[in-house]
C-alpha cells in the first residue's frame, strides 16, 4: 500500500461529503416543489484494493465512492396514491354535475316550478269562483297567463339543462385533448430517461416531471401503470395502452356528433372515448364522471322534466273541456330537437265562453276549472311527480358530495402517505447537512494530519 | 398508513387542509345566518325539502280554500239579503192578502188600490229574484242566462248547484235555486192582484192566503238553508286558517334555520377555527434551523 492512498482516501471522503450537501440543498431547493422526490446519496465504502494471493491483510478499505443519487420511492405508494387521486376527482367532478343540476332545478325558491304550479291551481280555483261574466274574463286571462308562466318556467329549466349538457360534452373534449398531451409528453420523458439512465446521468427530475404527468393521466382516465425496465412506465387505461414506452396512442372523443335529443331517447347513442379507433371506458377519473354526466345524469334530469311537463299537460287536458279540446300542448314540434319540457304551451288564447271552454255547455259551473285546481290534492298531481324528481335528485346529489367528500378525505391521507415517504423533510435535511458538515470537516481533518505525518517525514528527517 | 416519516409539506399541507374545512363550516353557517335559510339547495337535507315542497303546495291549496270559502260567504250573504227582502215583501202581500179577503166585494176602489199595491210588491219582489253577484244573477242555479226570472215571472235558470271547495272533499253548495226559493210566487201574486183590482177572479182573496203562505214558506225554508250553509262555511273556515298557520310554521321549520341553535353552532365554529388557526402556527413555526447556530 503506498504512502498516498490515504490522500486518496480522504479525498475521496471529501467529493462524497461535498456531493451529499449538494444533494441535501436540492432537497431544501424543492422542499414545497409538488411532486418532487427526495433524494439521496448512495454511499458504498471501497474495499481493499487488492485481492487473491496477494492480498494484504490488516489493510483498510479504500474509502467511499458515490455509487449513485437515488429517488426515495414506494412504487405501491405511488400507485395507491394515483388511484385514490383518481377516484377523488371522478367523486369530485360527479359531486360537480349533481349540483349544477340541481342548481338549475331552482327549489326550494318562491320563483320555483313548485310556487308556479301552486300559482296555476289558484287560478283555475279563482276561475271556479267566476260565475258572472264581470269576473270571468279576468279570471280566464289570469289562468292563461299563470300556466303559461309554468310551461316558461319548464323551458327555462330544460334549456338550462341542456346549456349544461353542452358545457359537460366541450369539458370532454377539452379534457380528451389534455389526456392527448400529457400522454405524448410521457412518451417524450420514457425516451429521455431511458437515455440518461442508458448513458448513466441521473433522470431524477424527469422521473419526477413524468410522475407528474402520470398522476394527471390518472385523474383524469384512471389510468395505471405498468413499471419497464430503465425508469421506463407504460400507461394503460383499462386494458388498452395509452402510452408504450417511447410510443403514445392517439386519444380522443368517439361520437362526438351526438346531440341532446339522442342521448335523451336512449337508444344507444352515447359520448364516448376512444383510443385510435377502438372505444374505452376510463376506469374512473375526471372524464368518467363527465361521460356519466353527458350520457346519462343530465339526460336523465331531462326526461324527469319531461315526464312533469307530460303530466301537466295530461292532467289538465283530461280535466278540461271534459277531455274533448286540449288545454296545453306537450307535443315538440319536431321531436328530434326538443322534449315535452321545452314544448309545452298554452293552446287556449281567447277569454270568450267560445274559445275558454271551462263548463258544461249552457252553463256557468266551472266544471273544469274546479276539478283543475283540485289537481294537487290527487294521485295525479303535477306537483308530486316534480317533488319525487326533485328529492329523487337531492338525493342523488347528497349522496355523490358524500362520496367526494370521502373520496378526498382518502386522496389527502394517500397523499400524506407519499409525503412520508418522498416528501423533504427540513429537520432531516437539516440533520444530514450538519452530519455531512462534520463528514467533510473530519476528512479534512483526516487530510491534514496525512499531510503533517508527510511533513514530517519529508521536510524533519 | 405510513407516517413513521413527517415531511414538511406532510404538516403544511393536512394543516391547510384543515383549516379550509373549518372556513368552509364556518362559511356555511355564516351564509345560513344571513340569508335565514337552513336549505340552500335541495341536497342539504332531500327530507327537509321534500317536506318544503310539499308544505308550499299544500299551503296553495289552503290559501285558495280559504279564498274559496269567502267567494262562497259573500255568495250567501247576497242571497240572505235578498230572501230577507223577499220575505219581507211576501209578508206584506199576506197582509194586503188578509185586508183584502176583510174588505169583501163592499169597496172596489179599496181593493183595486191593494191590488196596485201588490203589483208594486211584485216588482220589488222580482227585482230580489234577479240579484247578482259579480254579474251574476245568483238565483239562476248554473245555466247561462242574465236573469234568473223573466218579466213574466217564470224561472229561467236550472236546478244546477254551485258549490264552492272549502276543504279536502269538502264542496259546500253555495245557492239555492229560484224555483226552490220563489216558486210561483210570481203567478200566484199576479192572479191576486188581477183579483184585488176585479180584472179577473179565478178565486176568492181569502184563498190566496195559502199560496202566500207557501211562498213564504218557501222563502223562509230557504234563508234558514243559506243561514246554516253560511255557519259552516264559517267553522271550516276557522279549521283552515288554524290549517294554515299550522302548515307555515311547518314550513318555516323545514326551510329556514333555528337561529339560537345556528348561532351556537357558528361561535363553537369560530372557536375551532381560531384554536386550528393557533395550533398550526405553532407546529408550522419551527424547524432544526431555529436551534441551530
Amino acid at each position: 500500500m503506498s504512502t498516498f492512498s490515504g490522500l486518496n482516501t480522504t479525498s475521496k471522503a471529501l467529493a462524497a461529503a461535498q456531493r451529499a450537501m449538494e444533494v441535501t440543498g436540492q432537497n431544501i431547493a424543492n422542499a414545497n416543489t409538488a411532486g418532487y422526490t427526495r433524494q439521496r446519496v448512495e454511499l458504498s465504502a471501497v474495499g481493499t484494493p487488492e485481492t487473491g494471493l496477494n492480498a494484504r491483510r490488516n489493510v483498510p478499505g479504500g474509502g467511499v465512492d458515490v455509487m449513485g443519487i437515488d429517488r426515495v420511492t414506494n412504487v405501491f405508494v405511488d400507485a395507491t396514491r394515483r388511484q385514490d387521486i383518481a377516484l377523488s376527482a371522478e367523486a369530485q367532478a360527479a359531486s360537480t354535475v349533481w349540483t349544477t343540476v340541481e342548481g338549475s332545478l331552482g327549489e326550494p325558491g318562491s320563483n320555483s316550478l313548485t310556487t308556479r304550479l301552486t300559482d296555476m291551481y289558484k287560478s283555475w280555483g279563482d276561475l271556479s269562483n267566476a260565475q258572472g261574466s264581470d269576473a270571468v274574463t279576468a279570471a280566464r286571462a289570469t289562468v292563461i297567463a299563470r300556466s303559461q308562466a309554468v310551461a316558461d318556467t319548464l323551458g327555462t329549466v330544460d334549456g338550462q339543462l341542456q346549456t349544461q349538457w353542452f358545457g359537460l360534452k366541450d369539458q370532454v373534449g377539452s379534457l380528451a385533448e389534455d389526456v392527448n398531451s400529457a400522454a405524448t409528453r410521457v412518451a417524450e420523458l420514457n425516451t429521455s430517461i431511458l437515455a440518461a439512465n442508458v448513458q448513466g446521468a441521473s433522470p431524477n427530475e424527469l422521473m419526477d416531471q413524468r410522475d407528474r404527468l402520470v398522476t394527471r393521466l390518472a385523474e383524469l382516465t384512471g389510468a395505471h401503470v405498468v413499471q419497464r425496465d430503465h425508469g421506463v412506465v407504460d400507461v394503460y387505461i383499462g386494458n388498452s395502452t395509452l402510452v408504450a414506452g417511447a410510443i403514445a396512442e392517439t386519444f380522443s372523443v368517439s361520437n362526438a356528433g351526438v346531440t341532446f335529443q339522442q342521448v335523451k331517447g336512449g337508444q344507444g347513442q352515447e359520448l364516448g372515448v376512444q383510443i385510435g379507433k377502438t372505444a374505452v371506458a376510463p376506469a374512473s377519473g375526471q372524464l368518467k364522471a363527465l361521460l356519466e354526466g353527458v350520457n346519462s345524469t343530465v339526460p336523465g334530469v331531462a326526461n324527469k322534466l319531461d315526464e312533469v311537463a307530460t303530466t301537466i299537460a295530461t292532467q289538465v287536458n283530461a280535466r278540461y273541456a271534459g277531455g274533448t279540446s286540449p288545454f296545453f300542448s306537450a307535443t315538440p314540434a319536431d321531436l328530434s330537437r326538443s322534449g315535452p319540457a321545452s314544448s309545452l304551451k298554452v293552446l287556449v288564447t281567447g277569454t270568450t265562453d267560445a274559445e275558454f271552454r271551462d263548463s258544461t255547455a249552457g252553463t256557468v259551473d266551472r266544471a273544469s276549472a274546479k276539478a283543475i285546481a283540485k289537481l294537487p290534492e290527487t294521485d295525479v298531481s303535477p306537483s308530486k311527480t316534480w317533488r319525487t324528481s326533485v328529492v329523487g335528485i337531492a338525493s342523488a346529489s347528497q349522496a355523490a358530495e358524500s362520496r367526494a367528500e370521502m373520496a378526498a378525505d382518502v386522496a389527502l391521507k394517500s397523499d400524506a402517505a407519499r409525503e412520508s415517504v418522498s416528501g423533504v423533510s427540513i429537520d432531516e435535511e437539516m440533520t444530514n447537512l450538519v452530519a455531512f458538515q462534520h463528514a467533510y470537516a473530519a476528512a479534512a481533518r483526516v487530510f491534514s494530519a496525512i499531510d503533517e505525518a508527510l511533513d514530517v517525514l519529508i521536510n524533519r528527517t | 398508513m405510513l407516517t413513521s416519516r413527517i415531511s414538511s409539506r406532510t404538516i403544511a399541507v393536512g394543516s391547510l387542509n384543515n383549516l379550509q374545512a373549518s372556513q368552509a363550516r364556518s362559511a356555511r353557517l355564516q351564509e345560513q345566518l344571513s340569508s335565514g335559510n337552513a336549505l340552500r339547495k335541495p341536497s342539504d337535507d332531500p327530507v327537509a325539502t321534500n317536506d318544503a315542497l310539499r308544505y308550499r303546495t299544500e299551503i296553495g291549496v289552503n290559501e285558495q280554500y280559504q279564498r274559496n270559502n269567502a267567494d262562497g260567504q259573500a255568495w250567501l250573504t247576497t242571497q240572505d239579503t235578498a230572501l230577507q227582502d223577499s220575505v219581507n215583501v211576501v209578508q206584506r202581500v199576506r197582509n194586503l192578502v188578509v185586508q183584502g179577503a176583510n174588505t169583501g166585494g163592499n169597496d172596489a176602489l179599496a181593493r183595486r188600490a191593494l191590488g196596485l199595491e201588490v203589483e208594486s210588491l211584485r216588482a220589488n219582489l222580482l227585482a230580489s229574484a234577479n240579484t247578482e253577484y259579480l254579474g251574476r244573477a245568483v238565483f239562476a242555479g248554473t245555466r247561462a242566462v242574465d236573469t234568473a226570472f223573466d218579466e213574466a215571472g217564470a224561472y229561467r235558470g236550472d236546478a244546477g248547484a254551485v258549490t264552492r271547495s272549502v276543504a279536502a272533499g269538502v264542496e259546500v253548495t253555495v245557492n239555492v235555486t229560484g224555483a226552490d226559493a220563489y216558486g210561483d210566487v210570481f203567478t200566484v201574486l199576479d192572479d191576486l192582484a188581477a183579483t184585488l183590482k176585479g180584472e179577473a177572479s179565478t178565486k176568492e182573496v181569502g184563498a190566496f192566503l195559502t199560496d202566500v203562505d207557501a211562498g213564504l214558506k218557501r222563502l223562509t225554508d230557504s234563508l234558514a238553508t243559506v243561514g246554516a250553509r253560511t255557519n259552516q262555511l264559517e267553522a271550516l273556515q276557522d279549521t283552515s286558517t288554524a290549517r294554515l298557520d299550522q302548515l307555515n310554521e311547518t314550513l318555516v321549520s323545514a326551510e329556514k334555520i333555528d337561529i339560537a341553535k345556528t348561532l351556537v353552532e357558528f361561535n363553537l365554529q369560530q372557536t375551532a377555527y381560531q384554536t386550528a388557526l393557533s395550533a398550526t402556527a405553532r407546529v408550522i413555526q419551527p424547524t432544526l434551523l431555529d436551534f441551530l447556530r
